[in-house]
């Protein structure tokens, strides 16, 4: 139970998605709130306090897409210097440069490895970078 | 648009002022003949005057001569009569004596020996040499002494002789003056008019000559004037020519240009529309594969292991779909020219290389009869690349020989060799045979071993191929039908790829060496 009492909030417009990573996540210990379509984040990551990591989806309907979302939650000062995780379907070839661009803690492929997801997430946790 | 001002259109223009240029040196070339033929009938027209003016001169030595002879005969008669008289005055003697010298002298002048023939110059020669050396001595005898009687009188006979004698000789000249000035009348006559007949035809040349100048010379101005007025429209035509491949050109350039704007436009379309398939096609596998292992993990309660491994069934398929989808969009990426390698420095492939371990051992649980051999030294230098990408190179490779190889041993080896990192993954499947060998490298090209298994997309090896040559590496194997296949892959250590994000094209040509 190498995650217990971290609360990780993820944002994420797949419900599916959300589900197996709320399970992983949740087995191993930690809290978990999510916001679907990035438009309420910031209100409820603040009503989530104190927030240790965001696992960041980075496709979103409507031209949004998680950079944005990340760059609303830098703004706020308290949630400013929370770590943000993308976990993405698109091409890591891409994507790791622009996360990177943007001051993320690290890249998670989507779909998921069953068996590397939390020991990822414990690495973010033991300060690594997990640029998957 | 410019008007059409064709090509050919100049070259007449300048052919025409070339022709015209030539007409108007050659007309010049004309009138230059003509004026030196002019010069020539006026030198002719003048010397016909001249001789016209000689025969005047003639005339007038004669008219002279015929003075000069009328003279002697008088001062012969003269002299005659003064012999004549009783009384002889020798002052008038003296008188007569110095006429008939002068006379006799006059007429041996050169200008009447010019006008007569031989004879009659004798004539005067003799006339001459009688007058000063036989006439003269006496008259001077008659004048010392007037008074002698007898030599009077043989003076006075000789005297009258000599008049007849002169006479004869002045008659015999003026006869011939006579003939002389018919005969000069008739030259001068012929040549007046000669002169007049030359002087007319050569005012006819004349003025034909000079209407001929006039118009050759208003044909040869035309002519140069024509030739520099070709010029100008030939200037005027390479301009407008000019001018309008110019407008040809801008416009082609404009067209390139939006088609280059059009077809980046399509490429980064595409490029959208791949990124946007590629994470909805993967999307689902998401909850698909990971569900069915939290499930038989038993981490959402207790499973039976017919359940676990009906879960297992539904994870390797869920796998083998991604595997499928990836290598569907990978191809599609790498022919559109938008496969992205993301270039890190480091890369550990001991580290990496344990997923494609992991998954070899998975697809080999179920072939006992099949050795694994994996020989991958920790002393191995980090590398440059994209480790995903690395990782997917052995990954289909090592994936290969599993599942064609039945029994025997399937090995894993990474070594250094100089300056690159040489993988060699071997097996002792059926082989590829030669005919076979430029197909399993095509896409969605499979052996007849693959068709038979039904596995795969054939996309395995041309995007491992590829890979490998967009990290500036290779990718060959050697094959023997029934005994096995190895692969051998070469990747520089230190690659020139700059780190981050390199869009790689698909080469030309790729070379396969093949042996065995």
């Amino acid at each position: 139970m190498s995650l217990i009492g971290k609360r990780i909030f993820i944002v994420e417009d797949n419900i599916e998605n959300k589900a197996i990573m709320q399970l992983l996540l949740e087995k191993a210990g930690a809290l978990v709130a999510f916001d679907r379509w990035g438009v309420t984040t910031v209100e409820k990551a603040l009503s989530f306090m104190p927030v240790d990591l965001f696992l960041m989806d980075l496709m979103f309907p409507h031209d949004q897409d998680g950079y944005q979302i990340a760059t609303r939650l830098r703004a706020v000062s308290e949630l400013r210097t929370i770590p943000i995780v993308a976990v993405s379907a698109a091409d890591p070839a891409e994507e790791i440069a622009r996360a990177q661009a943007h001051g993320f803690s690290g890249f998670i492929a989507k779909p998921i490895s069953f068996h590397d997801f939390v020991p990822y997430i414990e690495g973010v946790f033991a300060g690594k970078q997990v640029w998957n | 648009m410019a008007a059409q001002v064709p090509d050919p259109q100049v070259k007449v223009y300048k052919a025409r002022g070339t022709i015209n240029a030539f007409l108007g040196l050659f007309i010049i070339l004309v009138t230059v003949i003509l004026t030196i033929i002019l010069y020539t009938a006026v030198q002719l027209y003048r010397s016909s005057i001249a001789q016209e003016d000689s025969v005047r001169l003639a005339a007038r030595n004669l008219d002279y001569s015929e003075r000069n002879f009328g003279q002697v005969m008088r001062w012969s008669l003269y002299a005659l009569v003064e012999l004549s008289r009783e009384t002889l005055d020798p002052t008038r003697l003296e008188q007569v004596r110095a006429s008939l010298n002068i006379a006799a002298q006059r007429i041996q002048l050169p200008m009447f020996r010019d006008l007569y023939n031989e004879p009659l110059t004798a004539d005067i020669d003799s006339l001459a040499a009688l007058i000063l050396n036989d006439t003269d001595p006496k008259l001077k005898a008659i004048i010392a002494a007037p008074q002698d009687a007898p030599l009077a009188s043989a003076l006075r006979a000789d005297a009258t002789n000599r008049v007849l004698s002169v006479e004869q000789t002045t008659n015999e000249i003026l006869l011939k003056n006579e003939f002389i000035r018919k005969e000069q009348a008739g030259q001068l006559i012929d040549s007046t008019h000669r002169s007049s007949e030359r002087t007319r035809e050569s005012f006819t040349f004349l003025v034909g000559a000079v209407l001929l100048f006039i118009v050759m010379a208003l044909f040869s101005g035309a002519g140069v004037a024509s030739f520099f007025s070709q010029r100008e429209r030939v200037r005027l035509a390479l301009e407008q020519l000019n001018q309008h491949l110019e407008a040809r050109v801008h416009e082609r350039t404009t067209a390139a240009e939006s088609a280059a704007v059009e077809a980046q436009r399509a490429s980064q379309v595409r490029s959208l529309f791949l990124a946007n398939i590629s994470h909805e096609l993967r999307t689902p596998l998401n909850p698909i594969l990971n569900f069915s292992h939290a499930v038989a993990s038993g981490m959402l309660g207790p499973v039976t292991p017919e359940q676990v491994d009906a879960l297992d069934k539904v994870t390797i398929s869920g796998e083998h779909l991604l595997s499928l989808i990836n290598d569907a969009l990978d191809i599609t990426k790498i022919e559109s020219g938008q496969l992205a390698l993301y270039v890190e420095q480091g890369i550990n492939l001991r580290g990496e290389m344990q997923m494609v371990i992991h998954a070899a051992e998975s697809l080999l649980r179920d072939k006992p009869a099949v050795r694994l051999d994996i020989d991958i030294p920790d002393t191995l230098p980090p590398i440059t690349g994209d480790k995903r990408r690395i990782r997917q190179i052995f990954l289909n490779l090592v994936s290969n020989a599993c599942n064609y190889t039945e029994q025997g041993h399937i090995v894993f080896r990474l070594m250094r060799v100089g300056d690159d990192i040489l993988g060699v993954v071997a097996d002792t499947g059926p082989g590829i045979s030669v005919l076979e060998v430029e197909s399993a490298f095509q896409n969605f090209q499979q052996t007849e071993n693959g068709l038979r298994k039904g596995m795969g997309t054939g996309l395995g090896l041309p995007i491992a191929r590829y890979l490998a040559e967009a990290h500036h590496g290779r990718l060959w194997l050697e094959s023997r039908v029934g005994v096995g296949t190895t692969f051998f892959v070469s990747l520089p250590i230190r690659s020139t790829l700059a780190a981050g994000v390199v869009h790689s094209r698909l080469s030309e040509v790729t070379t396969i060496t093949q042996t065995g």
